[in-house]
């Protein structure tokens, strides 16, 4: 009976994926998609997640987890695992997810669909899955921890390093995306700025007024936020308001910047906290309302399965399907991000160690699935409208009769009636060239919305939709820019001891000012990019986290055979060789590309040129060729930095296996658990 | 009440998820291991719920 339940699942699957795959027409629905991907995921949990479990890393319901010996009631502490689910996906769960597959359904939607469906069952569940294991085998230790006890001093340290280049280059691109995302949008802006004196509000009611009411202020503060939506629309069409409230991109960077800067060094209760609240608290509401909106609606998909772009010639980014869909799509596949919090706050509290079958692989399933999603909101849009919001202004031209007239020329038909109408329903001035996802990816999940939820309130899901996209990102800024102070902090003690002293005020207002003033060069310079900036620093953001999702498989590999399982090594093995296959290449195209749109290095040298013609002012010049040469120089050191790790763990793994070195596993021992089974 | 407990566990669940601290659970923790010292207050327990939150590794993704 089983087997006939399960043969059932996965034929539905495989039916499926033949639907998507040769499917050519019109249109085809939504109900595939999700169809192939939810008979994938359950294959893949119930027969490669249960080897997983069984047969290398023999989770033991018997031992005690770090939660039950090391209860303190506060980070400690046994939860049930389904609750434990929620909190895990909250965590990993972000704007990555959402974004990537929307950027990279320039290829169509096939292409990101199949890395996002089978990369996670192969590649992404097993890191988060394996880092959550090995971490909760000794007692909740982090990624940096493992990777220094386990391979060597210099691989951790070069994975602190790699973390923290990586949070840099991540807080620049989702910071770009907000930009582009709120830029001449008075409402939008203002229902972001909004958030703020609520946060406060909400920060002093849990630490001063009623200490320890997070429920309380949390539950006010959302009744704040939806007024502040409303009265976003208000602001926006008032002809004396909503100029306070329009700016331009650069002078939005600025203020973000200033923001981050402030959040980072303020107390955590005022900004952060309270933030971190509202913007998880809207994260699963939208998630699971986008999931009910889809499978309501079941749209049909507009996009083809694959556009004339996989030669490499898109205007969203350059590159071609390979390795640029792998890179583009980092999480909901893999993210190496998610070692991070998979060796955080969920390894503490597992109660059992059987939940971390769920929790590890099933957490990234769920996340790959918001991917997914989001790739069916982005194919939900006609592709004359998701290129005129996707491609830059530069290749568009300012008007919608340009932008017309050019994605014609890509085989897509738009009117510029089309254009401007659609800008106008969700309340905009204009939709064009407002590059970084989230846009595009609002306007689809407000069409979807509001065929689901009630017609007619478009623009309020588009704003609801930028909404919790901006808030959370924001969150993630504030958030990542005080992780990378504490990390560059811990780094600077090195070299001179007071430095790393997270109490002492210079040295936080110091290391702050680094980390902020470095994701924030980032951000201008992908502002004032002619292109956007989203094509030189989503890619540099893509391998980056793909760069230590290699890392984290290294660590994981290690854990694997020095608990005597080399036999079975090849489960995190394949999945690094492929993400350096994809990485490598991507690296060295971003690099030595001969074609200036993708290689930095022959851009900046065609900037050369003009500016030795006079096409190009100098001091502009000057400053567009140090940021190429910037870019290829930050992709040169992560590749260095990964390839170290790589190699000092290749070199470990051949000392165990040749028995040179005893397979010694630091594992905390075994406590028989106090539990009733 | 029936409809109290129920009321009081989604607020618990929600809690958890979203990472928010628990005094009553915390006291709760206290009692069953009888912690030696003095109990912290609710203000004292936010404080060091803060500090174990925001501390030197990531709690959140992208």
């Amino acid at each position: 009976m089983r087997f006939i339940i399960w043969f059932a699942i996965a034929l539905t699957g495989a039916v499926a994926w033949g639907m998507l795959a040769l499917h050519r027409g019109e249109t085809i629905s939504a109900a595939w998609l999700v169809l192939a991907a939810v008979g994938t995921y359950l294959v893949g949990y119930r027969f490669y997640s249960r080897f997983l479990a069984d047969k290398i890393f023999e989770l033991d319901d018997r031992r005690a987890t770090p939660a039950e010996r090391l209860d303190n009631g506060r980070d400690y502490c046994p939860t049930s695992r389904w609750v434990l689910f929620g909190h895990h996906f909250a965590a990993i769960a972000g704007a990555g997810p959402l974004v990537g597959p929307v950027l990279a359904a320039q290829f169509g939607y096939l292409p990101g669909t199949i890395w996002i469906v089978f990369g996670v069952v192969l590649a992404g569940a097993v890191q988060d899955f394996v880092i959550l294991f090995g971490s909760m085998r000794r007692d909740g230790k982090s990624l940096g921890q493992m990777a220094k006890e386990e391979i060597g001093p210099v691989t951790g340290i070069a994975a602190m390093i790699a973390v923290l280049s990586i949070m840099i280059i991540l807080l620049a691109v989702l910071a770009l995306i907000v930009v582009n995302a709120l830029k001449g949008s008075p409402w939008g802006v203002f229902t972001i700025a909004a958030t703020i004196p609520i946060a406060f509000l909400m920060g002093f009611w849990m630490k001063v007024w009623r200490p320890g009411r997070t429920m309380e202020a949390t539950a006010i503060g959302i009744v704040l936020l939806f007024a502040a939506l409303l009265g976003g629309r208000y602001v926006a069409e008032s002809p004396s308001l909503a100029p306070l409230f329009t700016y331009s991109g650069p002078a939005l960077a600025y203020a973000v910047i200033g923001y981050g800067f402030l959040a980072s060094v303020l107390p955590v209760w005022m900004l952060l906290l309270p933030r971190d609240y509202l913007s998880t608290f809207m994260k699963i509401g939208v998630i699971l309302l986008m999931a009910v909106g889809i499978l309501l609606v079941l749209p049909p998909l507009k996009l083809p399965a694959f556009t004339r772009f996989i030669d490499g010639t898109g205007p969203v980014f350059a590159g071609k399907l390979f390795p640029f869909a792998f890179i583009t799509i980092a999480c909901g596949a893999i993210s190496g991000f998610h070692a991070l919090v998979s060796s955080g706050t969920t390894p503490k509290m597992l109660r059992r160690e059987s939940d971390a079958r769920l929790i590890g692989y099933g957490g990234m399933l769920m996340e790959s699935f918001v991917a997914v999603m989001a790739m069916a909101a982005a194919a939900v849009l006609d592709p004359g409208i998701y290129f005129a919001i996707n491609a830059p202004l530069a290749t568009l031209g300012g008007t919608p009769e340009s932008a017309a007239q050019v994605i014609q020329t890509w085989g897509f038909t738009v009117t510029p009636e089309q254009i401007t109408g659609l800008a106008a329903s969700v309340g905009e001035a204009t939709l064009l060239g407002r590059v970084g996802g989230a846009p595009s990816l609002a306007v689809g999940m407000a069409q979807i919305f509001s065929h689901a939820f009630g017609q007619g309130l478009i623009a309020l899901w588009y704003h609801f939709a930028i909404m919790f996209e901006a808030l959370f990102i924001l969150t993630v800024l504030d958030a990542g820019s005080r992780v990378g102070r504490f990390m560059l902090q811990e780094l600077a003690g090195h070299v001179w001891e007071p430095l790393g002293r997270t109490s002492w005020y210079p040295s936080n207002i110091f290391a702050s000012a680094v980390v902020v003033g470095g994701w924030g060069y980032f951000l201008v310079q992908g502002v004032l990019d002619p292109l956007g900036g989203i094509n030189s620093l989503w890619p540099l953001f893509g391998i980056s986290n793909q760069l230590l999702a290699a890392v984290a498989l290294c660590v994981g590999t290690t854990l694997i055979i020095k608990r005597g399982k080399a036999r079975y090594a090849w489960v995190t093995i394949v999945p690094l060789m492929w993400l350096l296959a994809v990485t490598l290449t991507a690296g060295w195209q971003k690099i030595f590309s001969p074609d200036p749109r993708l290689g930095f290095l022959s851009h900046a040298a065609t900037l050369v040129a003009q500016v030795a013609a006079g096409s190009l002012e100098p001091a502009r010049g000057a400053r567009l060729i140090f940021n190429d040469r910037l870019d290829a120089l930050m992709v040169v050191i992560f590749i260095s930095v990964v390839l170290l790790v790589v190699v000092s763990s290749a070199w470990e793994w051949m000392q165990i296996v040749r028995k040179r070195k005893p397979a010694v596993v630091r594992e905390s021992p075994f406590v028989e658990t106090a539990y009733a089974s | 009440m029936p409809v109290e407990t129920a009321l009081n566990r989604l607020v618990r669940v929600i809690r958890r998820i979203l990472g928010m601290p628990d005094y009553e659970e915390y006291l709760r923790h206290l009692k069953r291991c009888d912690a030696p010292g003095p109990v912290p207050s609710e203000r004292e327990f936010f404080e060091s719920y803060l500090r174990a939150r925001y501390g030197r590794t990531p709690s959140r993704c992208c």
